[in-house]
C-alpha cells in the first residue's frame, strides 16, 4: 500500500503543464520542459516566434549548464541565499 | 562550517578602529552586520586574521538631515533605513528597495555600509546608490574621502575603500516634489537576490518625463546605470509607448552574468522589462 496516497496528485503536475502549454498554444508553443521556470516559458516563446534564431539551442545549453551547476554564483548562492544577502 | 580562526577586536571608536585595521594591515576585515562576511568565513571563501567589529560605534549609526542632502551612517541597519522618516520623507527610492533586501531577519542585522562595501553586483543597494548619484564617506589614516557612487564599485566585489579605510556613510541627495521613483526586483523566491533588479527615478513636468535615473542591479559585475534610456526617456513623454521604446535600450552597455538564476540573454530582456515598469511606476504613467 505504500505511496497511495500519492495517486491523486500524480496529475497536478501535467495538468500544471498542459495549461501552461494550452495558455501559449497560440503563439505556437507545442512543448515546455519542467520544470517551467519563468526562463523557460520566455525562452519557449522566443523560439516559437522565431525572433531569436538560436534559443532553442540555448535552452537545450542552459539544461545543461543546470544540471552541472557550475557558474560562480551558484557556489555561493546555496548556502548563503538563505540567509541574505549584505553585511 | 566551523571559520578558520582570527583575532577579533571591538574598538568603541571611529578612530580606535581605524587604528585597529591599520595594524591589521591586508589580513584585517571590517565587520558590521556580518550578513555577507560570516557566510564567506563559514564557508572559507574569505580567512582574515582579524575582523574589526564596529558594532559598539554608535557614531556610525543613524540618518541626518545636511542641506539639500541626506547622510546615512554606514551602520544604519537596513531595517532602520526601512523606517527612518527622513529617508522616508526624502528618499523614498531608498527606503522601498531596502525593503526588498533578502528577509526580516537579515534586514535587522545587515546594514546599508556593509552591503555597499560587499559592492555584490546582485546586492539592491549599489545599484540604488547609483542610481541616486550617491557619495560614498570613507575614513582611514589619511583622512576622509568622498567617493562618488560612479567610482565607488571597481568590480565584482570590489571596491575604491584602501585596506585601512572604513565606509563611514553614504550621502545621497533629498528628492525634491516632482520625483517619483520605483525599485522593480525579478527574483523566483522572496528573499533571494534580484535575477535583475532596477531601480528607476524620474521628474515630471507638464506632461514629459523633464529627467530619468536608471540603475540596474546584477547586470555586470558592478551596478550600472542605463545611459541610453536616461537619455531617450529625456523630455519625452509621460506615456506608456514613450517609456517603453526608451526601455528597449536598458541592456546597452551592460555584461549580464551567467548563472543558475538566468543566462544573459534572459537578463538583457528582463531588463528592458523592468525598466519599463520601473520608469511607468516613477513617472506615474
Amino acid at each position: 500500500m505504500k505511496g497511495v496516497g500519492e495517486a491523486g496528485t500524480i496529475a497536478s503536475t501535467p495538468a500544471v503543464v498542459n495549461a501552461i502549454v494550452d495558455a501559449l498554444r497560440p503563439l505556437g508553443v507545442r512543448d515546455v520542459t519542467m520544470p517551467c521556470t519563468p526562463e523557460r516559458v520566455w525562452r519557449a516563446i522566443e523560439a516559437a516566434r522565431g525572433v531569436s534564431q538560436d534559443a532553442a539551442a540555448q535552452h537545450q545549453a542552459r539544461q545543461s549548464d543546470q544540471t552541472q551547476g557550475n557558474s560562480p554564483r551558484s557556489v555561493q548562492s546555496g548556502p548563503i541565499d538563505p540567509s541574505g544577502e549584505t553585511a | 562550517m566551523i571559520p578558520a580562526s582570527f583575532d577579533y577586536v571591538r574598538p568603541g571608536s571611529l578612530d580606535e578602529a581605524i587604528a585597529a585595521l591599520a595594524d591589521g594591515g591586508d589580513d584585517a576585515k571590517v565587520i558590521a552586520g556580518g550578513q555577507s562576511l560570516l557566510p564567506l568565513l563559514r564557508l572559507r571563501l574569505a580567512y582574515p586574521e582579524l575582523l574589526v567589529d564596529i558594532g559598539a560605534i554608535d557614531e556610525l549609526t543613524g540618518v541626518t538631515s545636511d542641506g539639500d542632502s541626506l547622510l546615512i551612517g554606514a551602520r544604519t541597519s537596513h531595517y532602520q533605513v526601512m523606517h527612518d522618516p527622513l529617508v522616508r520623507e526624502h528618499c523614498g527610492l531608498l527606503a522601498q528597495a531596502t525593503g526588498t533586501v533578502a528577509d526580516p531577519a537579515v534586514r535587522h542585522r545587515g546594514t546599508i555600509g556593509g552591503s555597499l562595501a560587499h559592492g555584490d553586483p546582485a546586492g539592491d543597494l549599489p545599484a540604488v546608490i547609483a542610481a541616486l548619484d550617491g557619495v560614498l564617506v570613507a575614513r582611514g589614516p589619511a583622512g576622509e574621502r568622498q567617493i562618488p557612487a560612479g567610482d565607488f564599485f571597481v568590480d565584482y566585489l570590489t571596491t575604491a575603500l584602501e585596506p585601512g579605510e572604513i565606509l563611514t556613510g553614504v550621502r545621497v541627495p533629498k528628492l525634491g516634489a516632482g520625483w517619483g521613483y520605483r525599485y522593480e526586483k525579478f527574483h523566483r523566491t522572496a528573499q533571494a537576490w534580484a535575477t535583475v533588479g532596477v531601480a528607476a527615478l524620474a521628474r515630471r513636468s507638464n506632461g514629459q518625463i523633464a529627467e530619468a535615473r536608471v540603475g540596474l542591479t546584477n547586470m555586470g559585475t558592478v551596478p550600472v546605470r542605463a545611459t541610453a534610456v536616461e537619455s531617450a526617456v529625456a523630455g519625452a513623454e509621460a506615456s506608456a509607448g514613450a517609456i517603453t521604446a526608451a526601455a528597449a535600450a536598458a541592456d546597452e552597455g551592460t555584461q549580464p552574468p551567467a548563472d543558475l538564476h538566468g543566462a544573459p540573454d534572459y537578463r538583457r530582456h528582463l531588463a528592458r522589462v523592468l525598466t519599463g515598469r520601473a520608469l511607468a511606476a516613477a513617472a506615474g504613467v
